[in-house]
């Protein structure tokens, strides 16, 4: 079944797409939510109410970009509606601590399950802006916009994220080699 | 370069494909359900807030009237700028003079009856005039926003002779209005002759014209419905009755305002009582149980007793049975109405008592205890109506009346001189027309 006619039956409300379209991108999309959200429970809400606004807005969807791009897209938007919803207080770095900047290397030892759980045990700030910028390829402006903040809060919350991380996987690779 | 500082494209991809299991409750058919539980929750928001909005409007549209005629500002003046003529000094202003205008310039007063009574006006004598303000000339006037008002004018033959202007505003003027705003009861029932106008510095005060005052009367439309539910849950009582009791009255009225927040008034109502149920009589039986069996004895001779065993045991036993009863009857209310104000709402307080009879009985009636049956069709009926509650302006003249209520209604069989009776409380609603 091509992206059309999912997209076509669902509208129609055809059951037969419409599970289709859970089974083909539900379990990316739980990926997604357990990216951004705090737990496995808030992560399968966050999936559900993603999937409702799916289908209730497929009418919506241009062909502008691929379905599984638009469908990530409203999942984001719901789950940065449920951060800003929790009042989170994002703290900010200068510049010159931002422009240090760390090696990506670190990351290509890793198993991606892995990266995966580094990235669930980031702080939510954090956590939201690296998923924003460095997976789901948002710009900084973008992300100050959506999430109602400055655009060098977000740079600065993102260099935390991945000084974490890589303190973490430092940790991790010195834990590994001393066993 | 800042922007440049993203995952590797490598691991961003396998990121994005990466897969996450979840548990069962998360499935299609709950994001259905959940769906489903959206759109029904939708439905029924959309009417609900409208009829909320409704209330709100329609409440607001009271306050605001409540309010505005509660306003303790000065009657607006009319001023009848080319025809008032400043008064001589020979002339002693008389606080009863009317409007007055030069008879002459009165033709832009669409004049709606002639008086040929004599009033006074500054020592003289003239006819007098009942005119009415046509709307096109207030509009010119500028200072009155309501276009039924009515003003006196009393005109002199003589063009020389001082004239006066007052004008007396009752556009509007509806029951929930005390323009004293002062008196303890102050929604417009209390004696008009006592009500003042505020007469601004400069003018002088109109007298009241009877024909002008607002009428006394009023008339009431009014549904009733109350039930009671009968449950007798003792175990000791033989006879245990489970039933609801309803009724519904409706009633006609005609109230006269007679002064201080009090109406009285009489009228017609019908009235239907209905009730269904179940009894249960709980009866203790003693029950005798023989048993028997035969005894072989086996010293010889050899022989065959039977023994009888008697046993006495007592049983509870439950009958019930089912119960339905109706009474429809006429009375003539005798009411009596109390208004006051809480704060800024229009609460009505209304005893009633309707004495009447019935016109067609059927069933048995009943009591937590008893019950009996109604064995005549023509019996007296009186019932007593208790009920507190707001009185909402909807329309000009017009009032709803929010009334919780209690309500006794007993009936009276003419032969046996048997009376019975129950309370029942409800909620009702009464619309007032005040003629």
């Amino acid at each position: 079944m091509t992206e059309q006619e999912l997209v076509d039956g669902c509208i129609r409300e055809d059951r037969i797409c419409q599970r289709e379209l859970w089974n083909r991108y539900s379990r990316k999309i739980m990926s997604l939510c357990l990216r951004y959200c705090n737990s496995q429970e808030e992560a399968e809400d966050a999936l559900m109410e993603a999937y409702v606004k799916i289908y209730d807005n497929l009418s919506k969807f241009r062909f502008q970009s691929s379905l599984e791009t638009w469908m990530r897209r409203v999942a984001v938007n719901l789950c940065i509606n449920k951060i800003r919803a929790r009042k989170h207080i994002w703290t900010s770095i200068t510049e010159d601590e931002y422009r240090l900047g760390y090696n990506d290397d670190a990351f290509e030892h890793l198993q991606v399950d892995q990266i995966m759980k580094l990235v669930e045990a980031l702080p939510v700030g954090y956590r939201t802006v690296f998923n924003m910028y460095a997976i789901e390829g948002y710009s900084h402006k973008d992300i100050a916009e959506m999430l109602g903040i400055d655009e060098g809060t977000s740079r600065s919350q993102f260099a935390k994220a991945r000084k974490v991380l890589q303190q973490q996987i430092h940790k991790s690779e010195g834990g590994s080699q001393a066993s | 370069m800042m922007e440049n500082q993203r995952f590797h494209s490598e691991l961003r991809d396998k990121l994005l494909d990466l897969e996450s299991p979840f548990n069962e409750r998360v499935s299609f058919e709950a994001v259905m359900k959940k769906r489903e539980k959206k759109k029904r929750r939708i439905i029924l928001w959309i009417p609900s807030m409208v009829v909320v909005a409704g209330l709100f409007v329609v409440g607001g549209l009271g306050m605001l009237w409540v309010n505005t005629d509660q306003d303790p500002h000065k009657v607006q003046q009319v001023s009848l700028s080319k025809t008032i003529v400043k008064p001589k000094s020979n002339v002693k202003p008389n606080p009863s003079n009317r409007i007055t205008a030069e008879a002459e310039k009165s033709t832009r007063i669409g004049e709606s009856a002639k008086v040929n009574r004599p009033s006074k006006l500054g020592g003289f004598t003239g006819d007098s005039r009942v005119a009415v303000v046509s709307p096109s000339f207030l509009e010119d006037a500028k200072t009155v926003d309501q276009s039924n008002l009515v003003v006196s004018a009393v005109s002199e033959t003589t063009a020389s002779v001082q004239t006066t202007a007052e004008a007396k505003a009752f556009v509007g003027e509806d029951l929930l209005c005390d323009p004293q705003g002062i008196e303890t009861v102050s929604i417009g029932f209390s004696d008009p002759l006592k009500d003042h106008v505020e007469i601004p510095e400069g003018e002088y005060e109109a007298q009241w014209d009877p024909a002008l005052l607002k009428s006394k009367w009023y008339a009431e439309f009014a549904a009733t419905t109350g039930s009671s539910v009968v449950v007798n849950f003792n175990e000791d009582d033989r006879l245990s009755i489970l039933g609801n009791i309803y009724h519904a009255n409706y009633h006609g009225l005609i109230l006269k305002d007679v002064g201080r927040g009090f109406m009285l008034g009489a009228g017609l109502s019908y009235g239907e009582m209905l009730g269904t149920g179940e009894w249960r009589v709980r009866e203790y039986e003693e029950r005798i149980s023989i048993d028997s069996y035969d005894l072989v004895v086996m010293i010889p001779p050899v022989q065959t007793v039977r023994v009888y065993d008697t046993t006495v045991s007592q049983v509870r036993v439950e009958t019930v049975g089912q119960l339905s009863f109706r009474i429809d009857k006429y009375a003539i209310p005798l009411a009596a109405r109390y208004n006051f104000m809480l704060g800024k709402m229009a609460w009505r307080a209304a005893a009633q008592l309707n004495p009447g009879l019935t016109i067609k009985t059927a069933g048995d009636f009943f009591t937590n205890t008893e019950y009996a049956a109604i064995t005549s069709q023509k019996n007296l009926t009186m019932d007593v109506k208790l009920a507190v509650g707001p009185t909402i302006s909807i329309f000009n003249n017009w009032f709803l009346v929010l009334e919780p209520n209690l309500m006794h209604h007993t009936y009276r069989n003419l032969k046996s001189g048997e009376s019975r009776g129950k309370t029942l409380t409800g909620f009702g609603v009464s619309v007032i027309h005040h003629f």
